[in-house]
């Protein structure tokens, strides 16, 4: 899939940032013609995020802000100086958001503590203010890596953003919004945007992974291959994430990927792995009062704790019984800060000295790390069994076996990849990327370096907007009937449909249609979008129909002229993960490009 | 070119109008009275008077084509002399057409000329822009601070050895120390783990050629005289394997990496440069390199642990 040849009004720079429930990270990648070659294209990412993990390639996806709402700091350092605030008494007026991104979709993102202070995620309108926040600082470090080491400008970098596969047009409509408010490029093919599990895939197809299960030998998704069926388990800190997908060879040279079933997934992220560490093993250790008061005096030491959890969890090696049976066999030391060391009582630290063979240690045991693991393992794994049992469902006459992809940052835990091998090894294949925490936005920067890899996604909705189509005698109510200047009886509210629900749609294919005003004096016309799960929508008004966006077209110049020499065109854009219409008005030879807004968030 | 043309299409109108409008000319008949003066019956006279008064009738007519005869003539002089002055008039915008198109073609010539030095200037600042990129490209290819895809081995190897630092060297001093059960056990469960680090990752000067395991089982037995339990063998094994594996991948990855005890003793304990061994606090002098820092190509990816001389907060254990 070579990229066209450099123009100079081609991106040299294409940028992927991958914008994570519990973490977000950036890539890039210059496009030069060595790099055309996506087998040996060279990605740099980013890992030098303060206060971060050395290791893990993202910055926490968190926000400190002042009274204002102005930003204090932003990722792991905004979570230090929020449990620096909190130790020193001072987060009077500050206000502390972590995990924001899943608000958008309404609802609490996580069932953790994800906010502190005067933040409130139930506000939909702050939650895409502070994703904006947030993206104008990644932006700005990114931007920072490419203008300092290669002196790039602005205008040469193409931008892909990462977004889930359950987010709808509208909520990838607020995500591009909030993306140019925070300085992105205001123009589609300069910010694109990226399904998460297709972003994923293409990493898994670019390069080897290992294999385990019904096939053990190293190899790649076969995305070119016809009908290969799969699904990408994106285990990441927040949230896993399932999503099954089937090819298509229709699309030649490129890919096609159509959706099969809905996306799954839950509030599985391995941050709930931390969480009982914490209210399990932390409480276990130290009682129950001495946490409260760790967690309210010394938040600080908290985090500490957590974090050398976090380092520790995914370390412990397995071995396996003479039935096969595999265990955890290292137990996990996590070092006590001297200040809550002091915290605890004699008889505490003694019987802590004894299970740790040394002082200001807790030994969490084998059996202990494994129980804490399977606090999410497992319903990860009934996660996946549902979305194998919705496949098969889907089509029941194909093999059963599938290709499972584990991706995100927990799916380098050594006893998740056990368990998942042991549950549905002997059925289907899995695959596993070299480092599947970078999957994604590796994915994303090859993605953005060639937008053109993917062709087809399928449509999730009926399309369409309103019209005033011939009235149907007996059929249209009389309510809804007009006369146009030519005479003509019409029905208002008419569903005009551009794609049908599970159409599969090609990136960028263009859908005309051609219409004129209902007056000659009419000086504009407006445009209204529609949407709905239905396949035959009749009426834009009925159940189930929803205004995705509208558009004024101004058509004053042809004004006094015959309807039939004022036809206005409208070509509708689908499948680079955003909706786009254009309007022009060949009757007056002018035309005008109109930006759909989506005005109702 | 299109004006051009309507004129011509004029100035052939105008002749063939002046040839509509060519003179015509009429012959009058002479009168004389004495041969009028004939006795002739009534009714020859009536006929007689009826021709004169046609005749009349004629002569008037006749002279009204002589007045016309005469306007014709002063048309057709002034026809002449418009013709002349349309002539000259014709003469005089034909020219400046001339000239027009003369220079229109001179500004469309130049207009090509500069087009095409506007297309050349294009395409080489096109080639100077990929030249440039090129440049730029290899400035980037240059940069030992990025992080690569090929680079992310080095990554791991970091997780590696901090997993080996923290979690397995932790389990393997256990038996020593819990059999010689040292008065300062912090302090010799570091003396402990520098031994075994220097046996994985030494000497000191940072040359090093892959594990000494023989001295990693001496140091973890005491010489064979602390006896290990089976799980504790087998940890052994595994570390002194992930030692191993580790000095092949390490020199397998293209890149190289090194191990750091240099830390002067004295140099106050300052994270995130150092990692603070178990119970030793930062701002103290360090006594001594308990792991050695990891470096990969120029990039430290972990921190040396180092043992503090003091160690307050800790009492005992």
């Amino acid at each position: 899939m070579p990229s066209d040849e450099l123009k100079p009004d081609e991106p040299k720079v294409v940028a992927a940032i991958d914008f994570g429930t519990h973490g977000t990270g950036f890539a890039w990648a210059l496009k030069t013609p060595l790099n055309d070659d996506p087998e040996t294209r060279r990605v740099q990412w980013h890992s030098r995020f303060p206060l971060g993990n050395l290791a893990y390639p993202k910055n926490l996806t968190a926000l400190l802000l002042d009274a204002e709402g102005d930003l204090v700091a932003w990722g792991y350092k905004a979570r230090k100086q929020w449990s620096d605030a909190l130790k020193e008494g001072a987060a009077e007026g500050l206000g502390y958001a972590y995990a924001f991104k899943m608000a958008l979709k309404g609802g609490s993102a996580l069932d953790l503590p994800t906010v502190g202070g005067h933040v409130d995620l139930s506000d939909r309108d702050l939650v895409r203010k502070l994703i904006s926040v947030y993206l104008r600082e990644i932006r700005a470090r990114a931007m920072a890596e490419i203008q300092g080491m290669a002196k790039y400008t602005e205008r040469e970098i193409r931008w892909c953003v990462t977004v889930p596969a359950i987010w709808d047009d509208e909520d990838k409509a607020v995500m591009r919004r909030a993306a140019v408010d925070a300085g992105f490029p205001d123009d589609p093919e300069r910010l694109l945007l990226a399904i998460e599990p297709e972003a994923a895939a293409l990493y898994c197809y670019l390069r080897m992974s290992d294999a385990a299960g019904v096939s053990e030998e190293r190899g790649r998704l076969s995305l070119d291959e016809h009908g290969l069926r799969f699904m990408v388990v994106d285990c990441g800190g927040g949230t896993v994430d399932i999503t099954a997908y089937e090819t298509d060879s229709a699309a030649g040279q490129s890919i096609a990927l159509r959706e099969i079933g809905v996306a799954t997934g839950g509030r599985l992220g391995s941050e709930y792995v931390n969480q009982a560490f914490r209210d399990k093993t932390l409480a276990d250790r130290f009682g129950p009062a001495v946490l409260k008061r760790i967690e309210r005096d010394h938040a600080d030491d908290l985090l500490d704790l957590s974090d050398e959890w976090e380092k520790a969890k995914t370390t412990a090696e397995l071995e396996w019984d003479e039935d096969g049976t595999a265990r955890v066999m290292d137990p996990v030391y996590i070092k006590i800060p001297p200040t809550v060391w002091n915290l605890l009582d004699e008889p505490v630290r003694t019987r802590l000295t004894q299970e740790a063979g040394t002082p200001q240690k807790i030994l969490v045991p084998p059996d202990e790390v494994q129980a804490l693991l399977d606090e999410v393992v497992d319903g990860i794994l009934e996660k996946v069994e549902e979305q194998l049992a919705n496949i098969r469902q889907s089509s029941p006459s194909r093999p059963e076996a599938e290709t499972i992809v584990l991706a995100g940052g927990f799916s380098r835990s050594e006893w998740l990849r056990e368990r998942m091998r042991r549950r549905f090894g002997d059925r289907h294949r899995i695959l596993i990327p070299p480092d599947p925490a970078l999957a994604v936005l590796e994915g994303a920067t090859h993605f953005a370096y060639n937008p053109k890899v993917f062709v087809s996604r399928q449509a999730r909705y009926t399309y369409g907007f309103a019209m005033g189509l011939p009235f149907e005698h007996g059929v249209d109510p009389a309510t809804r009937a007009y006369r146009d200047d030519d005479g003509d009886l019409l029905c208002t509210g008419r569903f005009q449909i551009a794609v049908r629900r599970m159409d599969s749609v090609k990136v960028n294919d263009t859908f005309p249609f051609q219409g004129c005003p209902a007056r000659e004096d009419q000086p504009e016309v407006e445009i209204r979008l529609f949407r709905t799960a239905k396949a035959d929508p009749r009426y834009v008004d009925e159940e189930g129909c929803e205004e995705i966006g509208r558009m004024a077209v101004d058509i004053s110049s042809t004004i006094g002229r015959p309807l039939s020499e004022r036809p206005l065109a409208l070509l509708l854009y689908f499948g680079a993960a955003e909706l786009r219409a254009d309007a022009f008005d060949p009757g007056s030879g002018a035309t005008t490009q109109v930006t759909v807004e989506f005005d109702r968030m | 070119m299109q004006i051009f043309h309507m004129l011509v299409r004029i100035m052939r109108f105008g002749r063939d109008t002046s040839g509509t409008l060519s003179t015509h000319t009429y012959d009058a008949p002479g009168l004389r009275e004495g041969d009028d003066a004939v006795l002739t019956p009534r009714a020859d006279w009536e006929r007689v008077m009826d021709r004169l008064g046609t005749v009349e009738a004629l002569a008037a007519r006749v002279r009204d084509l002589e007045r016309n005869n005469v306007t014709d003539t002063q048309l057709g002089l002034y026809q002449a002399k418009l013709r002349a002055e349309l002539a000259a008039r014709i003469d005089t915008v034909t020219n400046r057409l001339a000239e027009l198109t003369h220079r229109q073609e001179g500004a469309e010539t130049r207009a090509d000329e500069l087009d095409a030095a506007v297309s050349a200037t294009r395409r080489s600042l096109s080639e100077l822009d990929e030249v440039l990129h090129l440049m730029r490209a290899e400035d980037v290819e240059r940069q030992s601070t990025l992080t690569r895809e090929d680079f992310a081995v080095h990554f791991k190897i970091r997780d590696r050895l901090d997993t080996l630092y923290t979690q397995r060297l932790e389990s393997l001093i256990s038996t020593r120390t819990t059999a010689e059960n040292p008065v300062d056990r912090v302090l010799r469960r570091a003396e402990l783990a520098r031994l075994m680090c220097l046996a994985l990752f030494g000497p000191v000067d940072g040359t090093w050629r892959g594990p000494d395991l023989d001295e990693l089982a001496r140091i973890a037995t005491a010489d064979d005289h602390v006896p290990l339990a089976p799980d504790q063998r087998k940890l052994l094994q595994r570390v002194g394997a992930e030692a191993a594996d580790l000095h092949r991948t390490i020199t397998g990855s293209g890149y190289d990496g090194h191990f750091d005890f240099a830390v002067p003793t004295g140099t106050p304990a300052s994270p995130p440069d150092h990692v603070l061994w178990t119970g030793c606090e930062a701002g103290r002098p360090v006594a001594f390199v308990v792991c050695p820092g990891y470096t990969a190509h120029g990039r430290q990816l972990l921190a040396p642990t180092v043992y503090t001389a003091a160690v307050p907060g800790y009492e005992g254990g």
